[in-house]
């Protein structure tokens, strides 16, 4: 028996507006989402052990921490009745916000010598909320067109290319403070792309564009100036000249 | 199986497998990380495997035909016996070929596939069920990865140790499976189940006796030690010496995750180096060298060659692993080594990770040793960035002394063997960074170096050496080395931003024995957590 798409995609949640992506759109979304979202992970938790040590507890801790917050965004989109392209357009940029905010403002604290604890546990969760509303929103706006298996594909690819290419070849050759501009830079593309795509059925299109354009510039800002940012920052709060 | 089963099974039959899955995860990299004493490379390794099988696994299951609900009900079946099985397979692959090769991405990747089909089918059995969300399933996997994670690390780690760990969870999830199953009046899927269960029992009690060191038969070695603490494993044996003045005699070697900690053939040169060079430095410009901190050296032996001294008056240690300081305390052999250094009146132990430490602390030192183990993996490397180092330099006086196990001493790819390794460079240039005098000397015997530092902006280390008679060419006969001629390479300084010195390192063992992180030839000794 050959089965028919809508067999599996499964009724969820009540109607959906009229502003579904096709496929290609979809999978894209899923694979630049999962892999930013593995590079924020592993970017805070590299942070974290820097930070508090990498013993076993503290590790997974902040690990936990954003797996239960990635639970709680799927939870909330659970709730959230009528969610849409502005929503999404709105988890991508506030997750490309707070990924070219975080490594400046975690620097800071490092430096400070408070309790990094709270600060970690913010960015942790607010990112991990974003991360986990991304599936379950490209899964409701598609409910039709789309094969949930070939999302989840595309999301678990994004999740292999994250976790090989962020910690043996990105990381150790770009840094920090440039993967964090890299990443924040894709997911405000996306959006700007997904805004333009579909002008035409978004609510308050202009506001969205012009939103979107700006964390895009913005984020292309700190990413073409991470290093000196980065230099600077190191200078100014540790006294290390380069 | 009817083909309409409870919403609540199959929100559970998620739960267990999402938490199977990510389990066997977990408990693979753990294991293949502690055989290897690498962090970054192979962690990384499988939670991508793992997320690609998912995915292939997701794509699998549109292939699956009715009776999806029984077909369910059978993979999850086979997903807890994978994960009951998954260690004892490792050990069987080590026991049966030598070698642990790719054996743990194969069995990560199974399980990733089996985990990956649930999602999918579940949504299917419950398609058009009101009360149904992938976005609640989701919840229910997350919940289920955190709370399989958490319950490993905290609770079942330290008594059960990986193994055990893998047969009780897969265990408890097919009796949990058996119990809704009950709930269902189905008996033949129950007596499947508990078939099932009983499978992986025999393979395990098979597998377990690999032993917790992979060794040749040949090997006299004896076991006088082992300890599996939250940080590391440590094991301390009593070897057959290859000494050249008394071979055959006994020596007593220190391994943490399986390096070489110390061993009692040549410890003393490496403690001289690190301990008595940077007070003899202090001395030599009228530094009092009274109060002296040790960071990392739970083992006591630096501060045994410090206590030697009598100006000293104070030693504060601290050390990360509560096993460690009790192991170094209590242990007649180590007591011995160390002539009970650590119950000396004059040293304070503090139980502390060391960059949180350093960060609260104000007093400043005469003397400060940093004796970490190779920075082979993230947590080890970033107490060797700018960062740690810039909170270090407050802690030492402006005519005080810093001394760094800085890893190898020799860049093997030069042939003439004058070039320095590339980790100790980018410790000497990461402290020149912050506006110490960095100089590096070596223990010609064990083949380490080490970085010595101060805030005098003009210390001349030559003239030192030569004072104290350490400059040599090759090093022979001698127990520190300081040569001016060692060619030193570029390397970039280490920060947080990207930890060069990990790349180092990493770079530096793959010359040593290219294939050292995916097979055991030419390692000693390889331990294998239980």
């Amino acid at each position: 028996m050959k089965l028919k798409p809508s067999a599996i995609s499964g009724k969820i949640i009540g109607p959906v507006p009229d502003s579904s992506f096709p496929a290609p759109w979809a999978y894209s979304s899923a694979l630049i989402a999962a892999f930013s979202g593995v590079a924020y992970e592993l970017l805070l938790a590299n942070y974290a052990t820097y930070l508090l040590g990498a013993t076993i507890f503290q590790y997974s801790l902040v690990i936990s921490l954003m797996m239960a917050s990635m639970g709680v965004g799927a939870l909330l989109m659970h709730r959230w009745r009528y969610p849409g392209l502005e929503t999404f357009l709105g988890v991508e940029i506030t997750l490309a916000v707070l990924a070219a905010v975080a490594l400046p403002i975690l620097y800071r604290v490092f430096a400070a010598g408070i309790d990094p604890r709270a600060v970690i546990g913010i960015f942790v969760v607010g990112m991990g909320v974003c991360i986990g509303m991304e599936i379950p929103l490209l899964n409701q706006m598609n409910q039709s067109k789309v094969w949930l298996p070939r999302i989840l594909f595309f999301d678990y690819l994004g999740g292999f290319l994250g976790g090989v290419l962020f910690p043996l070849v990105l990381a150790p050759n770009l840094g920090l403070f440039r993967v964090a501009g890299l990443m924040s830079v894709c997911n405000s593309l996306l959006a700007v792309c997904v805004a333009w795509r579909f002008r035409g059925v978004l609510k308050g299109a202009h506001f969205w564009l012009a939103g979107t354009v700006l964390t895009l510039i913005a984020t292309g800002a700190f990413l073409w100036q991470a290093e000196t940012i980065r230099t600077l920052m190191e200078l100014h709060l540790f006294q290390v000249r380069q | 199986m009817s083909e309409q089963p409870s919403l609540r099974f199959l929100y559970f039959v998620s739960l267990v497998a999402s938490g199977c899955g990510f389990m066997t995860q977990t408990l693979v990299s753990g294991f293949w990380t502690t055989a290897f004493s690498q962090d970054t490379l192979h962690f990384s390794l499988n939670l991508a495997f793992y997320f690609l099988s998912l995915g292939v696994g997701s794509l699998l299951s549109t292939k699956i035909q009715k009776p999806v609900a029984a077909h369910l009900l059978t993979i999850a079946t086979a997903l807890c016996v994978w994960e009951a099985l998954s260690i004892s397979i490792l050990r069987v692959a080590i026991t049966s070929f030598g070698e642990i090769g790719l054996f743990p991405i194969l069995v990560v990747s199974i399980a990733g596939t089996l985990t990956g089909l649930i999602l999918p089918l579940t949504l299917r059995v419950g398609e058009g069920r009101k009360g149904l969300s992938l976005s609640l399933l989701f919840f229910c996997d997350y919940l289920a990865a955190i709370a399989f994670t958490m319950v490993f690390t905290f609770v079942l780690l330290i008594p059960l140790g990986y193994g055990r760990t893998a047969l009780l969870v897969g265990l408890v999830g097919l009796v949990c499976l058996a119990f809704f199953v009950l709930a269902n009046r189905d008996r033949w899927a129950v007596v499947t189940l508990f078939a099932a269960a009983m499978a992986p029992i025999p393979f395990h009690l098979f597998a377990r006796d690999v032993g917790e060191r992979f060794r040749d038969p040949k090997d006299q070695s004896t076991v006088l030690f082992s300890k599996q603490s939250h940080y590391q494993k440590l094991v301390f044996m009593e070897e057959k010496g290859e000494g050249s003045f008394f071979p055959g005699a006994p020596q007593h070697v220190l391994y943490l995750d399986g390096f070489v900690q110390f061993s009692s053939y040549d410890e003393q040169t490496y403690h001289v180096c690190i301990a008595n060079i940077p007070q003899a430095a202090a001395e030599s410009v009228g530094n009092p060298s009274k109060r002296a901190l040790i960071l990392g050296g739970g083992d006591g032996l630096a501060a045994r060659n410090l206590l030697a001294s009598p100006r000293i008056e104070t030693i504060d240690l601290v050390e990360l692993d509560p096993e460690m300081i009790d192991f170094a305390k209590t242990h007649p052999m180590m007591r011995s080594l160390n002539l009970d250094a650590l119950g000396s009146h004059r040293v304070h132990v503090t139980v502390a990770d060391a960059f949180q430490w350093v960060r609260g602390q104000h007093e400043p030192y005469d003397i400060v040793i940093i004796d970490f183990p190779h920075a082979k993996n993230l947590a080890l490397a970033r107490l060797f960035s700018a960062e740690f180092y810039s909170h270090v330099k407050r802690l030492v006086k402006p005519d005080g002394f810093i001394s760094i196990q800085a890893g190898p001493s020799v860049d093997l790819s030069d042939k003439s063997l004058m070039s320095v390794a590339a980790p100790a460079a980018s410790i000497r240039n990461t402290l020149r960074a912050i506006g110490f005098s960095a100089d590096i000397y070596v223990s010609p015997r064990d083949e380490e170096a080490f970085v010595l530092g101060t805030p005098l902006p003009n210390f001349d280390m030559l003239a030192f050496s030569k004072k104290i008679g350490i400059v040599g060419l090759s090093g022979l006969g001698l127990i520190c080395t300081y040569n001016s001629k060692w060619r030193i390479p570029a390397a970039e300084i280490t920060t947080l931003n990207t930890l060069k010195i990990s790349s180092y390192m990493y770079d530096w063992y793959r010359k040593a024995n290219p294939t050292m992180f995916f097979n055991f030839r030419g390692q000693k000794s390889i331990f294998l957590p239980e």
